[in-house]
């Protein structure tokens, strides 16, 4: 049986509404820029370049002979076309005739116009020559289509709430008040970071400390949140040192922790949650773990949670005698539509922490009322007031989340969780009081979620209070945003995994760059910039609104 | 040699015969005995006729005291001070004929180049010094005359941060002000006067300052109001090379029996 999960907060729900921001810009019969201007000329005919000579090559060769070299340099750095300190132009020089002889001939068709052949990529010629000799290598039918030698080009990907939160103003401007002397150094908590190697000095400064708690390693397994999280502290800050630790089970966090405080680090960014592992007021288990970073001096900027929508509470209720709680008087399941192979997990916890003599079970029902999956712990006094099940949907259609009072003496609150592997609309939904855990935790910053496009509230952004009656979230900063490790999947970054990041690179940021600020007031400054969104003040939907480094 | 003139002048009144005798006076005795206005009588004032004062005064030597400007700049010092521009004047009182005191005031601007370890930010920092002490010539020549001076040096100081730096903190709402104390320190120098006409001498120094002033530097959030302060300790310390011009006073005649 299920106690309790961590889950990452990566959602990719926005993958809809981006494809269909994308069809409405992209619908055909709207103006294009150009009708503006004017009808486009025609094509140039005949075409200007040879046949065996990339049109690049031969508006180089052409601008070198009308304006001189200096027109073709720019022209070059324009065009990627690769020139050396020299000014020779690197070319890739393909065959005309397949025959063994052929690269010897185009090696010495290189060498009697001063060139130099570099190497061989598969059978095509690399070659240096002088941008005036590359249309006189043509003529040999040995040597057929000459192109410039391909540049790499960086990929990098920065997060759109760089620029959404004003930090690119900050790291644009390269303004600073008294910098701190040391680098601020930003532990990345979280599950995996799979394929961090390959974004070092890219995406991800070019050396980070790790340390894994996982047995899997860093990669957890081939998960790849910490990563894109790791990616968005970086564009936030890029001086910042990243300390990358990962954990699969709540001991290892724990170790986790207490490495990252070990390495002194000024600020965790954490984009996990917990489900069933306290009672929202910040006690439990986590929250101590948190705690121990927090009172050594760490700044905790974690995640609200992705639970607004999937999130109910209220009081047991059991209108027609029956043991089974009515979420309305004739209705005693949440329904939730799942899709054949969905994964669904459904928690649930009730006020008598931490050891509960009230006992109640849960169950899941499909629309023929056949048992999916059931959790009837005991509560006799000695065990916490949670329950856990799961399963892979067997097939689409309803299922009901029902909740059965076994054994106790007053109507307990009742919270529930659903977790799906895709996103579903639930039956009954209370998005108050969503936050996950750790969120809840007193001296951490609770981070919600806004889209980067237009500062809407995600709907899916966990919301306050706590259960002790405190408003979360702290901030609110951007979701939807692009990173390289999502995008390799096609996915911008969804969800409030997203944006703690941002926030936990904005206080790195802003405590790089003006060090005279202790890290209290770089808090007070980022609440007191936030751009106030939702009810005026502190509200348990954005906090103290949107994240913005600068403000208006 | 004045008792010896004076001498000569009584002695036929208590030795010789009632008729007056007459006595010949050289003038350059009595030269000798009431030094001429004088200042400026140097190695052979013996020999310069009491007529000759004017030419007298074109020796640099045995000055009451001088009043001056410079103008000069700052250089070496704390590393984080760039070269400054710096002028201003001063007097001093000779109550020896070569040792007096002097007291003066300047100004000197300097930009700051800020180091990670600075406790300023870059600007201008503009300083207006006020220095007083012992001076000391060394007459080597008629017309030159080496000195030393030294003594204590106030520093009263005024700090702008760079205006491009406030620029973009304001951009960011941001607003910084820093503040340099007073202080006191020491200076110690040297340099040469050049006589160049009768009551006037240009003179070259050199002049090492020393002194550290407490900053306080403040940054205000405009949005929020959060405000840091920080204070730390400025290195005001230069060595400042100056010329300038002074207006000298001769020593005047002293009275018999007193010199």
């Amino acid at each position: 049986m299920m106690a309790f999960r961590k889950i990452p907060f990566t959602f990719r729900a926005g993958r809809l509404a981006l494809l269909l921001v994308a069809l409405v810009e992209a619908a055909p019969g709207s103006p294009q820029g150009t009708l503006d201007e004017g009808p486009l000329p025609p094509p140039a005919t005949p075409r200007r370049s040879s046949p065996d000579l990339d049109s690049r090559l031969a508006q180089l060769t052409e601008i070198d002979r009308r304006e001189g070299r200096e027109a073709a340099s720019r022209f070059a750095a324009a065009n990627a076309i690769p020139l050396d300190a020299r000014q020779r132009v690197r070319v890739l020089i393909h065959q005309g005739i397949a025959s063994t002889g052929a690269e010897r001939a185009i090696a010495a068709r290189v060498l009697a116009f001063a060139g130099n052949v570099q190497g061989r990529v598969g059978d095509l010629v690399e070659a240096r020559v002088a941008i005036e000799a590359v249309e006189w290598l043509s003529g040999p039918p040995e040597i057929g289509w000459i192109e410039p030698a391909p540049l790499p080009v960086s990929m990098q990907v920065t997060s759109q709430g760089v620029a959404v939160t004003q930090a690119s103003e900050i790291l644009e401007d390269g303004a600073s008040y008294r910098p701190s002397a040391e680098p601020i150094r930003v532990g990345v908590l979280d599950s995996g970071f799979e394929g961090y190697s390959n974004l070092l000095g890219s995406e991800l400064p070019s050396s980070v400390t790790t340390r894994s708690f996982h047995p899997l390693g860093i990669g957890g397994g081939g998960v790849a949140h910490g990563t894109a999280c790791a990616e968005i502290v970086h564009d936030m800050a890029p001086d910042a040192q990243l300390y990358l630790a990962n954990f699969d089970t709540l001991s290892e966090h724990g170790q986790a922790v207490d490495w990252l405080v070990s390495q002194r680090v000024d600020v965790i960014s954490y984009s996990i949650g917990w489900y069933n592992t306290g009672p929202g007021d910040g006690r439990g288990m986590v929250n101590d773990q948190v705690r121990r970073a927090t009172t050594a001096g760490v700044e905790w900027v974690g995640s609200a949670g992705n639970d607004a929508e999937t999130h109910w509470e209220g009081i047991f209720s059991d209108t027609n005698g029956d043991s089974w709680h009515n979420y309305t008087s004739t209705d005693e399941g949440n329904t939730i539509s799942l899709r054949k192979g969905d994964l669904f997990i459904a928690f649930l916890n009730w006020d008598d922490w931490f050891q509960s003599s009230q006992d109640y079970d849960l169950y899941v029902f499909d629309s023929s009322n056949r048992l999916m999956a059931f959790s009837d712990d005991y509560q006799d006094g000695s065990q916490p007031p949670t329950e856990a099940a799961g399963f892979v949907a067997p097939s689409s259609g309803n299922y009901y989340v029902a909740i059965h009072r076994y054994s106790a003496t007053r109507n307990v609150t009742l919270e529930t969780f659903f977790v799906t592997s895709s996103p579903n609309q639930q039956e009954y939904v209370v998005s108050a009081g969503s936050l996950a855990i750790p969120a809840d935790t007193d001296g951490a910053i609770a981070v919600g979620a806004t889209y980067w496009r237009d500062d809407a509230l995600e709907p899916f952004s966990s919301q306050g209070p706590t259960s002790d009656g405190r408003t979360k979230p702290d901030l609110s900063a951007p979701d939807g945003v692009d990173t390289a490790t999502y995008q390799a999947l096609g996915e911008p970054f969804f969800g409030t995994s997203a944006s703690a990041p941002h926030v936990a690179g904005a206080i790195a940021l802003l405590k790089a760059r003006f060090g005279i600020y202790s890290m209290e007031q770089v808090i007070d400054i980022l609440y007191g910039r936030a751009l106030d969104r939702g009810a005026a003040g502190k509200d348990n939907e954005y906090g103290e609104g949107r994240l913005d480094l600068v403000g208006r | 040699v004045a008792r010896n003139a004076l001498d000569a002048l009584d002695e036929p009144m208590k030795s010789g015969p009632i008729a007056p005798r007459r006595v010949a006076i050289d003038p350059s005795s009595l030269l000798r005995t009431f030094p001429p206005s004088s200042a400026f009588s140097g190695e052979g004032s013996q020999n310069v006729p009491a007529s000759d004062a004017g030419r007298a005064g074109e020796r640099l030597e045995g000055i009451r005291g001088w009043v001056g400007g410079f103008a000069g700049f700052s250089t070496g010092g704390a590393a984080d001070l760039e070269n400054g521009f710096l002028i201003g004047g001063n007097a001093a009182f000779f109550f020896l004929d070569h040792v007096g005191i002097e007291a003066g005031v300047h100004r000197r601007s300097t930009d700051v180049a800020p180091m990670p370890s600075s406790a300023l930010s870059e600007g201008s920092l503009d300083s207006t010094i006020v220095t007083g002490g012992v001076v000391v010539r060394f007459p080597v020549s008629a017309r030159v005359v080496p000195y030393v001076a030294g003594g204590a040096a106030y520093f009263s100081n005024s700090f702008e941060i760079d205006a491009s730096l406030s620029g973009r903190l304001a951009a960011l709402n941001f607003e910084a002000t820093e503040e340099v104390e007073s202080a006191i320190g020491f200076n110690v120098g040297g340099g040469v006067d050049v006589l160049v006409s009768r009551r006037l001498v240009v003179f070259g120094e050199a002049r090492y300052l020393d002194a550290a002033s407490d900053t306080r530097a403040e940054l205000r959030d405009t949005i929020t109001g959060t405000t840091a302060v920080a204070g730390g300790s400025q290195d005001l310390k230069a060595v400042e090379i100056l010329v300038g011009v002074r207006y000298v006073f001769p020593r005047g005649p002293r009275k018999a029996g007193k010199s």
